[in-house]
């Protein structure tokens, strides 16, 4: 196939396996069928895959398994729309496309040595998880590891099992919420960015990583400015609607800038470079 | 530069020499209007009304087929299926006879998106093969500025061939070989004392546009108003959103990916899209980043005016054909667009 020649063409991948992690989002871990193609696949925590379901269309993913995890490759998927529906009726062994792996990444090593603060909400901890899981397999090179971690309620919050065993690993530092508590809910009730503020992380020589609803990455950003986080050490992955994923369709653009070729991660000074149009 | 002459009458024969070897795309007249496409079997050819449609669907169609797929299902478990995909590149030679200055030079400004670090192999594979025959503008009209954009009713850029318009035909004026190789000696003839001719009807055009207003040069004054609500809002609100301004312009590009299926086959389409409609960027969450019109406006003027010509050393994406103007139902005008934003974002 002439798949590096056609951008627009996918490759096949089947799926292993399906994760129900809430009500409405599920984890789809998947091969590419061509094997040799699989062993040559490389990505970087980050970086984002259009995966088809043939009939519905496509849809833009993070590819939230991390790079030093090879079997297969995660997408985890918040049922919403056409093609998210569609995805969530497939079970294990079926096919779907995969066009990737797209646009930048976050800049991990230039974490390197820095403490880190993650902050979480809703589907947005998908992103997210590959950056942890990439920085916890490498977990000497990164000091103190926190995650602030928010969901609509508690039935909500994805991966919670497997962020608590890491906690309880001693390999990072979790705060969850909600923002409706349920009956057996005795954790936080509250909204993200006002945790992070009564939390306070000490901007010295940390990075925040963000992502969440539009209006959470807002105050979340704000919150982080009045904690004194400088620009830098602020990144953020954003969502735009794409078509292309390759930068020729032309609507996931922020001002001159495509978010599926020169994002979809963003550091703040870089953010503040362009119009607030989100 | 040699000349020649194709004598009006020729123009049938010379549309048929020309179908032998490859699809020809040019302005059609149908119900009053001419407007371009694959030209069929003794169609009549429009070269004197300015065409309503761009010459872009030469090789950027409406819809283009990118793939089409087939879900084959295992017959001894039915719960197990293959998908095959297969594509076509459209190969098939292709001029464009008589596309104005206009529209070549669109094709000129399409060539850096689809070409750039990312390559599109179908507009590519239709492109490479493109002879772009233009037809000079002796009559622009009213809604014409493509002199304010870096053109001119004259302008060679992009062609391969360049007719000029006398009063019994065309003077043809190759510009590379591919231009040469169309002009065949049973057709063509010897473009005796017809040069005057031309040149007066180019000064004539050339002084009617004198006046078009420069598009160019409007970034700075763009991002001087990008949070004037009230500007965006006020030059917006005619807007009916109904599409026709990109769907008609030489010079946009942007496109919608959609499948359509029946059963177990369907295809993967590519479709022209519009910045003014509301889907253009709303997401499945509910969320839009440009939910007011006035916003998608903005980002309209601002792809046109200021972030392309940010990216490509000042040169606007606009040819200045007039289409969007000659076209819009609600009489929105793009040069006063652009005006206004340069005597007030200052």
């Amino acid at each position: 196939m002439s798949a590096l020649l056609n951008p627009y063409l996918p490759s096949i991948a089947r799926i292993l396996n399906v994760v129900e992690e809430t009500p409405d989002i599920k984890s789809f871990r998947v091969r590419l069928c061509d094997e040799q193609a699989m062993e040559a696949f490389r990505f970087e925590p980050g970086q984002v895959a259009q995966i088809s379901v043939f009939g519905a269309g496509e849809a833009t993913f993070v590819i939230n398994s991390p790079p030093t995890r090879r079997e297969y490759l995660q997408f985890t998927v918040l049922r919403v729309g056409e093609v998210t529906g569609r995805l969530h009726m497939l079970r294990a062994g079926d096919k779907l496309g995969l066009r990737g792996p797209l646009g930048n990444w976050f800049p991990y090593q230039d974490m390197r040595g820095k403490d880190v603060v993650f902050v979480g909400g809703g589907i947005g901890m998908a992103p997210l998880r590959t950056l942890l899981l990439y920085m916890v397999d490498n977990r000497s090179e990164y000091g103190r590891i926190r995650v602030i971690y928010g969901a609509r309620g508690p039935a909500n919050l994805c991966f919670r099992k497997e962020l608590e065993e890491l906690r309880e690993a001693g390999s990072i530092e979790l705060e969850l919420m909600v923002d409706q508590a349920s009956l057996e809910w005795s954790g936080r009730v509250g909204l993200v960015p006002n945790l992070l503020l009564e939390l306070a992380p000490s901007p010295e020589n940390c990075v925040a990583i963000t992502c969440g609803p539009p209006i959470m990455i807002q105050y979340t950003l704000a919150a982080l400015e009045k904690l004194g986080f400088k620009d830098e050490n602020v990144v953020t992955t954003l969502e735009r609607r794409m078509k292309c994923g390759v930068g020729l369709c032309g609507r996931c653009n922020i001002g001159g800038a495509l978010v599926c070729v020169d994002g979809p991660v963003f550091t703040r000074t870089q953010l503040k470079a362009l119009p607030s149009e989100f | 530069m040699s000349l020649a002459f194709l004598a009006r009458e020729k123009l049938p024969a010379w549309t048929e020499r020309l179908r032998r070897d490859m699809a020809v795309f040019a302005p059609i007249l149908k119900n009053g209007h001419a407007t371009f496409r694959a030209v069929g079997p003794n169609e009549f050819l429009d070269l004197d009304r300015i065409p309503v449609t761009s010459a872009k669907l030469t090789v950027f169609p409406q819809t283009d087929i990118l793939f089409s797929f087939v879900i084959k299902k295992n017959p001894d478990d039915l719960t197990q299926t293959d998908i095959e995909l297969k594509s076509n590149l459209a190969e098939t030679p292709r001029v464009i006879l008589g596309a104005r200055p206009c529209d070549a030079r669109g094709l000129l400004l399409m060539d850096p998106v689809f070409d750039g670090k990312v390559k599109d192999p179908y507009y590519l594979a239709r492109r490479e093969r493109t002879t772009v025959v233009a037809l000079a503008c002796a009559q622009p009209d009213r809604a014409c500025f493509c002199p304010g954009a870096g053109g001119g009713p004259y302008d060679t850029a992009g062609a391969d061939l360049m007719l000029l318009p006398v009063q019994d035909g065309w003077l043809a004026q190759a510009l590379t070989e591919a231009g040469k190789k169309l002009l065949y000696d049973d057709i063509f003839e010897a473009p005796g004392d017809r040069q005057p001719q031309a040149q007066e009807l180019r000064a004539k055009a050339e002084a009617y546009l004198a006046h078009a207003p420069d598009m160019r040069g409007a970034e700075k004054p763009f991002w001087r108003l990008f949070h004037d609500e009230e500007f965006w809002d006020e030059v917006t609100a005619g807007c009916l959103r109904c599409r026709i301004c990109a769907y008609l312009c030489p010079a946009c590009t942007c496109f919608t990916i959609s499948d359509e299926e029946q059963g177990l086959r369907g295809e993967r389409i590519k479709t022209w899209d519009h910045c003014m409609s509301y889907m253009f960027t709303q997401e499945a969450s509910g969320h839009n980043p440009r939910s007011p019109k006035a916003y998608r406006m903005r980002n309209r003027i601002g792809h046109k005016f200021c972030y392309y010509p940010e990216q490509h050393a000042g040169q606007v994406s606009c040819t200045g054909c007039g289409r969007c103007v000659r076209s819009c139902p609600a009489g929105i005008d793009i040069r006063r667009i652009v005006d206004k934003i340069k005597r007030k974002g200052v």
